[in-house]
């Protein structure tokens, strides 16, 4: 009887141990939805996928416990994980298996119509094993006499599932290969990007080994292909490796050598790029070039011209007077504008003094480095001021415009014309001192002659003069009169 | 005895009829339009899908297209499908932006880290269910490009369009009458015009 008891005890003991080696658990995440957005979801029907493949002999890992492991992974989105989530749900649960299921389409009203993907994905090798996708009408369902037609979504639905899962066994997933990658490389970071040779240039990677993995699994860089760097640990799955930044000028490849004991692999992770140059750019300064100055009075146009364009980190653009004291700045990070104005004004929106000026651009690339162009320009406010002298030369009447010091004249105009509107002349020329002649006018003429002149010089400012009357200029040579001489004595031949 | 001959010549006639219009639907298949930019030496046995790009006004449309092109593949032994979850966490790596294509050196990095030949991306110019009385016709219009992922170039591209009613056999027989189904149809045509380009012609490793 004691040998009865021994041996049925020994024999539950045995068939509990080697249960795990037989069943085959799967991980049946819920049900995503798109036909309700990115974040729909269907649990209903979750748990009828989690049923029917039960009853195919899959063990479901309970959906309550799944949840709270999505929660603790902050898995928000339904339909994949990566790999390295995959092989902490094997650890955690046993889970050979994942079961993805999409509704790709759905309709309720105006005819019914469901569409669904199924993937199972192995959580060793993070492939997918089995997949199918199948889809649905109303249509698609008519029969004779209308007997046994879908009414809703849900008669759809466990049509659908039935055929889904029909050609489905346990067999077609468990034979498949597995191709398991032992070591899962995530959070790759080189930095930076762009260096100035010498720069200490960083690597980090995260590795998850898989469970049964090489424990002498060794970690290299090669940078360039022939420097090798090895990766040290710097946390429970964190690696990394330092190196200076290469002395040659260029992109350099950076690979991650994996040495097992009897293989090795090599991933590509990635690139940075020595950088030793400086940018090379210009500004062009869009004012007016008098003598050896740029010459502005409104708006100056600063526009920067690149020789060979490269990207930026950032730059700065100010303003000086004399002093290299700062008149007015600004900076961005990032690519430079396409253009910059400056209405000589200052910070705070006051003009500034008319007077020489440096504008200065500086700027950084992405290895820092800096580049930095002055050029000099002139800001002058000054409005001319018309000078208009009239004369009589036989009868006529001359007008004569006067040149300014300080004025560099672009055009100027003049009209006269009568107090009653009739305009007599109208001439422009561009060149300073002109003379406009009248023609004669009429001896009883009492009208006024009006006369409105402008000059324009090349900075865009434009003076104007108006005289009310132009015979009020009118230089008039009036003839000698001999004083008479007061005879203070009587004279005898009067 | 004549009017039976007459009957049976014109039951010859609708049947001649009849069977020379199915021949004149059967000529009007569409193929993919395949355009070839490089040519692989090598068969295609393993892939990877980047996220697809929608330009329709179909929600979702991307993810339903994309996912069902990866169920087509199933169906071809020895080609492995990388895991869309590790293509996403590369996305969010190297900072690719959806709608966003990588560029080449990201491309070469996602082929190395992934581990496969090839890298196809997608995108949705056009996706549709018109009602037109009691039936659907669904309609999508797709651009597929494949990369060679050690190089990051281009090697083929691929433009389709297709209707559930290109499908139509005899009245309503053979119409395709949702979009998912009609995805499963084009990718399957799909796989099978790229298999000339070496693609998924795999010995079950």
């Amino acid at each position: 009887m004691l040998f009865f008891k021994t041996s049925i005890l020994s024999f539950t003991a045995l068939l509990l141990l080697c249960t795990p080696c037989w069943a085959t658990t799967a991980a049946v995440f819920p049900v995503e939805d798109l036909s309700r957005g990115s974040n729909g979801v269907n649990f209903e029907f979750s748990e009828f996928i989690s049923s029917s493949l039960e009853k195919k002999g899959l063990d479901i890992v309970p959906m309550d416990q799944l949840i709270s492991f999505m929660a603790r992974k902050r898995i928000r989105r339904l339909g994949f994980l990566d790999s390295a989530t995959m092989h902490n749900l094997s650890v955690d649960f046993g889970a050979q298996f994942i079961i993805f299921t999409t509704i790709t389409q759905r309709k309720d009203e105006n005819g019914l119509s469901l569409g669904l993907v199924v993937h199972i994905l192995q959580t060793t090798s993070g492939r997918i094993v089995w997949s199918k996708s199948q889809a649905v009408n109303d249509t698609d369902t008519r029969r004779m006499l209308a007997l046994a037609e879908p009414e809703s979504v849900n008669d759809l639905w466990y049509h659908l599932v039935k055929d889904l899962f029909n050609d489905f066994s346990i067999e077609n997933i468990t034979g498949t290969d597995n191709n398991s990658a032992e070591v899962i490389i995530s959070n790759v970071n080189i930095s930076p990007k762009y260096a100035q040779s010498g720069t200490e240039m960083n690597c980090s990677i995260t590795q998850n080994r898989k469970g049964d993995a090489d424990s002498s699994i060794n970690f290299r860089l090669a940078v360039s292909g022939r420097d090798f760097y090895p990766m040290t640990a710097y946390s429970k799955s964190g690696l990394r490796a330092s190196w200076p930044a290469s002395e040659k000028e260029g992109s350099k490849p950076v690979s991650l050598i994996i040495d097992f004991t009897s293989d090795k692999k090599i991933l590509y992770l990635g690139s940075y790029t020595v950088d030793n140059s400086p940018p090379e750019l210009d500004i062009r300064l869009k004012g007016v070039k008098i003598g050896k100055n740029i010459v502005f009075s409104k708006t100056l146009p600063i526009i920067p011209i690149w020789h060979k364009r490269e990207p930026l980190s950032r730059w700065k653009i100010s303003i000086l007077k004399k002093g290299d004291v700062t008149v007015l700045s600004n900076e961005g990070s990032g690519d430079l504008p396409d253009r910059f104005e400056w209405k000589g004004q200052r910070k705070d929106g006051t003009i500034v003094d008319p007077g020489m000026y440096q504008v200065r651009l500086q700027v950084w690339d992405l290895a820092s480095n800096n580049a930095s162009i002055t050029h000099q320009v002139e800001y002058r406010q000054h409005t001319p001021q018309p000078e208009v002298q009239a004369n009589l030369v036989e009868d006529k009447l001359v007008v004569m415009l006067q040149d300014q010091e300080s004025l560099v004249l672009k055009y100027w105009t003049a009209r006269i014309l009568f107090s009653d509107g009739e305009t007599l002349v109208e001439e422009q020329g561009d060149s300073l001192p002109a003379t406009i002649t009248l023609p004669a006018l009429k001896k009883d003429e009492k009208r006024a002659l009006e006369c409105l002149v402008e000059y324009h010089d090349v900075l865009g400012n434009m003076g104007r003069k108006n005289i009310k009357d132009l015979r009020q200029l009118l230089i008039i040579e009036l003839p000698v009169i001999e004083e008479e001489i007061i005879q203070d004595e009587w004279l005898e031949s009067f | 005895m004549n009017g039976w001959n007459r009957f049976k010549k014109q039951i010859l006639r609708v049947v001649l009829l009849f069977l020379c219009l199915i021949s004149v639907t059967a000529c009007a298949v569409r193929q993919p339009e395949l355009q070839r930019l490089d040519s692989q030496a090598e068969p295609i046995c393993s892939v990877a899908f980047l996220p697809f790009v929608n330009d329709s006004k179909f929600d979702m449309g991307e993810l339903i297209v994309q996912r069902i092109m990866v169920a087509g593949l199933h169906n071809y032994p020895g080609l492995k499908i990388a895991n869309e979850g590790d293509v996403r966490q590369l996305f969010h790596e190297l900072r690719i932006f959806p709608k966003e294509q990588p560029v080449i050196e990201q491309m070469q990095i996602i082929g190395s880290r992934l581990e496969v030949q090839a890298l196809i991306a997608g995108t949705i110019k056009e996706m549709v269910e018109v009602s037109q009385d009691s039936e659907v016709n669904p309609v999508i219009e797709i651009h597929l490009q494949v990369y060679d992922a050690e190089s990051g170039q281009k090697m083929w591209t691929t433009f389709y369009r297709r209707e559930g009613n290109d499908f139509r056999k005899l009245m309503h027989f053979g119409l395709i009458n949702t979009v998912s189904e009609l995805a499963k149809t084009m990718a399957k045509e799909i796989y099978s015009e790229w298999q000339h380009e070496g693609f998924a012609q795999c010995e079950k490793q």
